[in-house]
């Protein structure tokens, strides 16, 4: 039996200025994959992901998200994102657990009170990632990697069986990148999470993902990293001669 | 009852302070977090241009004021929704434009000056009971939808992006907020005056901000910051005889100061 389709684009361009960021991109993302998307800087990884989320409208090509075309997708819950970057200014007053649990809002339709069971699935999260003892404090006064794990806490906090992630691990120090594919790999298995993931660090990603999408404003590659470090894609998007050194853990 | 309470105009000027206090920082807050401040100040200005229409056409001007702020705050979100304008210039186009509107306005009327001079510094001692009614009516709008509204505005102001994914109505909600501030402005006109009104949506917001230890407690402090400075403020201009709408605006200027140099020393 075939796994379901998760994310379907279908030659998807996206114009930006005039000029073509994405062009002909068409890729399928199936249930409880672990998709790593790699390229080099300007290669339109972060536009995908937003095309893909229907943050922006596609110039070609359709988009589906479970099946359903993205501009009519509803189930947002079934989602979780985290975009790029220092996502909130950092004297932003709320502490980590109201940041945690406005990601729940998604599951209560305007104007809802807050439930017991919002309680249980914000006090889960937090525990799941470690972050009890820091709940009371302001999300601005945290380090960097602590930041970092409320956002991601706050994209699971709805049990999502998709989740997007850019760049997750800028920032963050080594072991807390491996407590961080740990809890991933978890997620992918015991929950069957589909799970995508976008970074500039091939050598990690390579180690960690179960397939692997390389983008240059096309699709270059898309399969499983062994293959993709000894095809010519590598060579054809990275430097000739870069060699990608891949970590094991 | 105190001395000052026994007159029918300053038990109207209390009220209608603590409404437009009470509900300032409850926009305030959002607008500052998502650096938009300015668009208070804008659609004061624009307000003031509906004044003048009020005033040239003989309308109710508070009214008039409300129709021409609403009607700018949805063109201001148009104008930043469609991208083409960064944000301060679309802001910067409305509040000139505004402002030249009343003062073209202004010189085609000539009588009615003294009248409009009410609305730029306010003059909340001669709010009358229609005034009041109207500030009820206005604030309990706005302390609703932000009641109701407040998990998705606290997202959107958290992150628009993640608010978007959430399945929020981001658009709407944005136009929406719009929409209120230029609520809030209206009735803020009538007590500290066009000019200042933004100062009560920002100053308590940002001492609540700095502050608090977390969101909830952030939007009480600049309550409570807001209002205290609205009783200081007509209780100075009372007792000195000073411009009501400038006393509030410096007591709150200097409560601010005064707990930032607190937070410094202790």
């Amino acid at each position: 039996m075939s796994a379901r389709p998760v994310v379907e684009l279908a030659g998807v361009c996206y114009e930006y200025d005039g000029e073509r960021v994405l062009d002909d991109v068409t890729l399928t993302i199936e249930e409880g994959d672990f998709l790593g998307i790699i390229g080099p800087n300007g290669a339109g990884k972060t536009t995908l992901l937003k095309v893909m989320l229907g943050l922006l409208r596609p110039s070609c090509g359709t988009v589906r998200l479970f099946g359903t075309d993205v501009s009519r997708f509803q189930e947002w819950w079934r989602i979780g994102y985290l975009p790029q970057g220092t996502a909130f200014d950092p004297r932003f007053p709320a502490t980590v657990e109201e940041v945690v649990a406005s990601g729940r809002v998604s599951r209560q339709g305007v104007g809802r009170l807050f439930t017991q069971a919002d309680r249980e699935a914000v006090e889960h999260v937090l525990e799941l990632l470690g972050l009890l003892d820091e709940r009371n404090r302001r999300i601005g006064h945290l380090s960097l990697g602590q930041q970092q794990r409320v956002l991601i806490a706050r994209a699971l906090v709805n049990h999502p069986d998709l989740i997007v992630l850019d760049e997750p691990l800028v920032g963050v120090d080594a072991p807390s990148q491996e407590q961080f594919y740990r809890l991933l790999h978890r997620l992918n298995r015991e929950q069957g999470t589909t799970l995508v993931l976008v970074t500039h660090d091939v050598g990690v990603i390579a180690s960690e993902v179960a397939k692997l999408a390389c983008l240059n404003r096309q699709l270059i590659y898309h399969g499983c990293p062994e293959d993709f470090l000894e095809s010519e894609a590598l060579a054809k998007v990275y430097r000739p001669g870069v060699r990608i050194v891949s970590h094991t853990h | 009852m105190p001395e000052f309470l026994q007159y029918g105009f300053m038990q109207r000027a209390f009220l209608a302070g603590i409404i437009i206090a009470a509900i300032a920082p409850m926009i305030g807050i959002f607008l500052v977090l998502r650096r938009l401040s300015l668009i208070a100040d804008t659609l004061a200005h624009v307000a003031l241009a509906g004044v003048a229409v009020g005033l040239l056409v003989g309308v109710n001007p508070v009214l008039a004021a409300l129709l021409v702020a609403v009607l700018g705050a949805m063109g201001i979100d148009r104008l930043r929704a469609t991208g083409r304008l960064p944000g301060e210039v679309a802001l910067a186009l409305f509040l000139s434009g505004g402002l030249a509107v009343a003062t073209v306005l202004i010189s085609l009327g000539r009588g009615f000056t003294v009248g409009l001079f009410g609305y730029l510094f306010g003059s909340i001692t001669t709010v009358t009971p229609a005034d009041l009614w109207l500030a009820l009516a206005l604030g309990g709008t706005i302390a609703l939808s932000v009641l109701l509204l407040y998990r998705e505005l606290f997202a959107i102001t958290f992150n628009e992006e993640t608010a978007r994914i959430s399945g929020i109505p981001v658009d709407s909600i944005n136009l929406l907020l719009s929409v209120l501030t230029a609520l809030t402005v209206v009735i803020g006109m009538r007590l500290v005056g066009v000019l200042l009104i933004s100062a009560l949506l920002v100053i308590p917001t940002v001492v609540g901000i700095q502050v608090a230890r977390n969101f909830r407690q952030a939007l009480g402090i600049a309550i409570l910051h807001s209002v205290s400075s609205v009783i200081v403020g007509l209780l100075l201009s009372y007792y000195l005889d000073l411009a009501a709408g400038g006393a509030i605006v410096l007591s709150a200027l200097v409560l601010f100061a005064l707990l930032a140099f607190a937070r410094r020393v202790l």
